[in-house]
């Protein structure tokens, strides 16, 4: 008989990421790490997710509910279009129907472009980011909060700025050319974290 | 509230989703994660945070010495 599968704890600090993996997307990744270290979360992406023969969907569903919340930038969906996000963002809604322990964010760059390419969301109003790093930073800042407070948009403008400068040598270190991989966004996230605390912000 | 924005919240409410604008109303609060569930997310080790931790002491440093 097959062992039955446990279902994943929901973790209120894990915020599922689902952004688009290329390079020109890289700055606003740093920019959205960066405003949810400084509310204490911890960002999970779909690279992190490890092969271990289940098949990746169950994987990205797995991780999915075991996030209390997910934010879901719809901005750059791009051409050749990727259906991927629109589709992570369809399994969270069923997450949110199903179980009541999700609740997600949606991002996009120009006001009222969603409605027009997503109508099914329609009554869901995005966050307007305008492709810019404050536009991103106020949009994580209004829905994500940590008990003691949050700190402001300018300190996390300058924390972002902070770890902006590591990612050339986090990149050269690794040997490679993006950050979409466990250990160099991992190493990111970890300069973050260190950068909160030189800062004092935790 | 305008007729139309009115009509859009009860539209939003009978289908069971959060209305227009209301996004604005989820506010997600939570204890912040504790450094040790970060390494584990992404497999990090003690050591590997204690470099990354001085090099951004250096850098911060160097960044305030030059009133950044």
């Amino acid at each position: 008989m097959a062992a039955r599968r446990r279902p994943p704890l929901v973790d209120p600090a894990q915020v599922f990421l689902n952004v688009p993996y290329n390079r020109s997307y890289e700055h606003l990744l740093v920019v959205l790490t960066a405003a949810l270290v400084a509310v204490g979360r911890v960002p999970r992406l779909t690279f992190q997710v490890p092969e271990v023969g289940e098949g990746r969907l169950r994987r990205i569903f797995s991780l999915l509910k075991s996030c209390r919340v997910s934010i879901h930038d719809l901005s750059a969906v791009g051409i050749p279009v990727r259906f991927n996000m629109p589709f992570e963002l369809g399994l969270a809604c069923a997450i949110k129907e199903q179980s009541g322990e999700h609740d997600f964010l949606i991002l996009e760059r120009k006001p009222h472009r969603l409605h027009r390419h997503l109508s099914d969301v329609g009554g869901i109003d995005p966050k307007i980011h305008n492709g810019t790093a404050r536009g991103a930073i106020n949009a994580i800042l209004d829905v994500l909060e940590r008990p003691g407070g949050n700190p402001s948009t300018e300190d996390v403008m300058r924390l972002h700025r902070h770890m902006m400068a590591f990612v050339p040598a986090l990149k050269r270190r690794h040997g490679t050319r993006d950050l979409f991989s466990t250990r160099v966004y991992g190493e990111l996230v970890a300069t973050g974290w260190a950068a909160m605390e030189e800062m004092r912000l935790i | 509230m305008s007729a139309m924005q009115e009509k859009s919240q009860k539209v939003g409410r009978a289908n069971g989703r959060k209305a227009a604008g209301a996004h604005g109303a989820f506010k997600h609060s939570a204890k912040p994660a504790k450094l040790r569930s970060v390494l584990d997310a992404y497999n990090l080790k003690n050591s590997d945070y204690a470099r990354v931790r001085e090099l951004v002491s250096k850098h911060l440093g160097k960044a305030s010495a030059h009133g950044r």
